[in-house]
């Protein structure tokens, strides 16, 4: 993520140039309603607490420390009103649990060669990633598919460095294990 | 676990992170940035604020006048203990009928409260580029007319011009030589010689206009 102009953009903002947070929104609408997505699992709701996330954020931002990163406050923001949205609704967050009967149905029975993990859907990869539970999913995602910093992501999530480290390590193991022990591709 | 097994298991945790990157992404709803845009309006900096960010401009372009942070902060809160003491104030009043465009490089319509006129602050992004000019039906396509302010450290280029109503036709002239449309704009349209005109119609209804459709233009 390029975070060169934001400074700059959030001291334009604050001077009263509200078109310059269209920059912002089109910048990271993307992973927020991504987020807001895997929370909740509806559209319509997705869209709903995304257009929420950057109204308050936008109200907020006298709140926020120029010059530090933007997203990962946003994200903070954002995870709270996905998390108050759940509550409201009488939902969990989804906790680390085991996978569902029949997850590994449709998953090739064969050795771990190279091929193997290109082959997984993304369905599949998604539905092992929640089993993680959401802080370890959550991390996997802002480190691989958001390319954040470690620091960025312990930021975001409020956790610190080395739980953020620990939680790549163990989430892409235990991923490992589903998808490649699991089928009996590994020796002992 | 024996090395060969080591080495396969590293590999297969690369192909891990490389499969959790390239998960499809959700759909982004087509409307989102409009509808967010819509609903904000522009912030009133507070005095102090105000005269800070003026003794930063001023010690900008005073680049032969050696000053410290100290002093200057010193400067801004004399003018800001005498901005604050006068009985009467100097803040401009809050736009209405605030219009954001459907994009954030594009413009911002504000009531300017003098007659028919709008503020209309046009942005844009442009990487890389030195100076970025608005030319168009309002300004006789003259590139020094309007030349857009570039934010310090970034590639944003604003201006903001008061128009009467009306319908403008316009461009943005980057480095004096490209000439690029505006794509956040509702309405675009050929010149006739080759090129593409970005359309812009302030309306007499406190400046409120339609949001436009999305566009390409990376950001």
């Amino acid at each position: 993520m390029n975070y060169d102009d934001e400074t700059q953009l959030i001291e334009d903002i604050l001077d009263g140039e509200a078109a310059a947070y269209a920059v912002l929104v089109r910048r990271y609408q993307s992973p927020i309603h991504g987020l807001m997505s895997r929370m909740c699992r509806n559209p319509e709701d997705a869209s709903d607490l995304t257009q929420e996330a950057f109204v308050v954020a936008y109200e907020k931002l006298e709140k926020f420390k120029v010059g530090a990163r933007f997203f990962p406050w946003l994200y903070t923001l954002s995870l709270n009103i996905a998390r108050d949205h759940l509550r409201k609704q009488g939902r969990v967050e989804i906790p680390a649990s085991a996978l569902h009967d029949g997850f590994m149905e449709n998953i090739q029975d064969e050795t771990a060669d190279d091929a193997l993990i290109e082959k997984i859907d993304s369905e599949k990869l998604f539905a092992a990633m929640d089993a993680l539970g959401l802080e370890t999913r959550e991390v996997l995602i802002l480190r691989y598919q958001e390319g954040l910093s470690i620091q960025d992501i312990a930021d975001a999530l409020k956790i610190s460095v080395s739980a953020v480290k620990m939680r790549i390590s163990r989430g892409l193991e235990r991923l490992r294990v589903i998808f490649v022990d699991s089928i009996g591709g590994q020796e002992a | 676990m024996n090395k060969k097994n080591e080495e396969q298991a590293a590999r297969d945790l690369q192909r891990l992170a490389g499969a959790i990157a390239g998960l499809p992404r959700s759909d982004l709803p087509e409307r989102l940035l409009p509808q967010i845009m819509a609903r904000i309006g522009p912030k009133e900096p507070s005095p102090s604020r105000r005269c800070w960010r003026w003794v930063q401009r001023w010690l900008r372009r005073s680049r032969g006048v050696a000053i410290g942070g100290a002093t200057a902060f010193a400067v801004a809160m004399l003018i800001w203990s005498a901005s604050t003491s006068m009985r009467h104030t100097s803040q401009p009043t809050s736009p209405t009928g605030k219009e954001v465009a459907s994009e954030s490089t594009g413009w911002r319509l504000a009531g300017s409260g003098a007659g028919q006129a709008k503020e209309v602050t046009f942005v844009a992004r442009f990487p890389g580029a030195q100076q970025v000019a608005v030319i168009g039906s309002f300004n006789d396509w003259m590139p020094g007319r309007h030349v857009m302010h570039k934010a310090l450290g970034s590639d944003v280029f604003s201006l903001t011009v008061n128009l009467p109503s009306g319908r403008y036709v316009y461009a943005f002239l980057v480095d004096g030589t490209l000439l690029e449309t505006d794509s956040s704009a509702l309405l675009q349209e050929d010149d006739g010689f080759g090129h593409t005109n970005s359309v812009l119609i302030i309306e007499d209804d406190n400046g409120r206009q339609q949001a436009g459709e999305r566009h390409a233009r990376p950001l």
